[in-house]
């Protein structure tokens, strides 16, 4: 897989999605991996039709999304996933991601710990994101590429 | 009819004041920001705001792709006396201000389209 980066956003794909990060590291193919989406036609259609033309989208269910990661598809892609439990998933069945960007944790129910400006994390998403760094993932916090990254694990360390 | 404008940052709010100042009109409008909102929050946001009340209603945002766009799609999901706009300018909420009283909603509709694209285009150039 070609993959220019693994983003974990909980608006999926969105603005800073398609034109931040698509645009800056020449994606052609954007994976959303969510049961949720994959299994709701209307819900599907509505994402597919926020990214332009050029950019082929595929909507996967985690399982399946696992097999795809598995080909070799050499297309610029980058996946997104809603929260760092998914790609957790993914970690423990081995994806093996260089870097996992964690680019939207929006403040929420179970979600209150400012790591980072703007950026809020719960038990399960501190638990998640510290399996992954431990599994040798390198976890960063960052909006779009154009932007710097930062380290999670001090933030999440210094977010107490 | 009543609308609700979506949007990023303080847009919404700056238009629909823009709007009523140039207006002079109190129109059944409000604005909601996506700022640091999850897209479940964003979606909850609008279903509220249906939910208040019945009966037809617009909903503006400003990029239709958006997390706004697609909040707005979902909360909506098949009712047919909902409306979503996309594009927001100040043309397109000025003739919603002015108008909303007095035309039907797909009339409506169809004016505040034709106001908001024709507002836009080259005024001039520095050859």
């Amino acid at each position: 897989m070609n993959l220019r980066q693994v983003r974990i956003d909980d608006r999926l794909i969105h603005g800073q999605v398609v034109v931040g990060c698509c645009g800056p590291l020449g994606v052609r193919r954007l994976i959303l991996c969510n049961d949720e989406v994959a299994a709701d036609e209307l819900h599907s259609q509505i994402y597919e039709s926020a990214v332009p033309s050029e950019i082929a989208v595929l909507i996967l269910n985690l399982a399946d999304c696992l097999n795809y990661l598995q080909t070799s598809d050499d297309v610029p892609a980058m996946l997104v996933v809603g929260s760092p439990a998914d790609v957790r998933w993914l970690v423990d069945n081995d994806f093996a991601p260089r870097q996992v960007v964690v680019g939207g944790l929006h403040y929420g129910p179970g979600r209150n710990v400012e790591m980072w400006p703007g950026v809020f994390v719960g038990d399960r998403d501190r638990e998640d994101l510290t399996a992954m760094m431990e599994r040798g993932v390198g976890v960063v916090v960052q909006a779009v590429p154009a932007m710097g990254a930062i380290d999670a694990g001090p933030a999440l360390k210094d977010a107490g | 009819m009543r609308a609700l404008l979506v949007t990023h940052g303080r847009l919404g709010e700056v238009l629909v004041d823009s709007a009523r100042a140039v207006a002079l009109e109190e129109a059944p409008i409000e604005a909601m920001s996506n700022d640091a909102a999850s897209a479940a929050a964003i979606r909850a946001g609008v279903e509220e705001w249906l939910g208040r009340e019945e009966g037809p209603c617009l909903i503006l945002v400003d990029v239709g792709g958006g997390s706004c766009g697609t909040a707005a799609r979902l909360a909506v999901g098949d009712r047919r006396d909902v409306w979503i706009l996309g594009g927001v300018n100040l043309p397109m909420v000025l003739t919603f201000v002015s108008s909303y009283a007095n035309l039907a909603p797909q009339e409506l509709v169809t004016k505040m389209l034709d106001r908001a694209l024709n507002a836009v285009g080259l005024l001039g150039s520095h050859r």
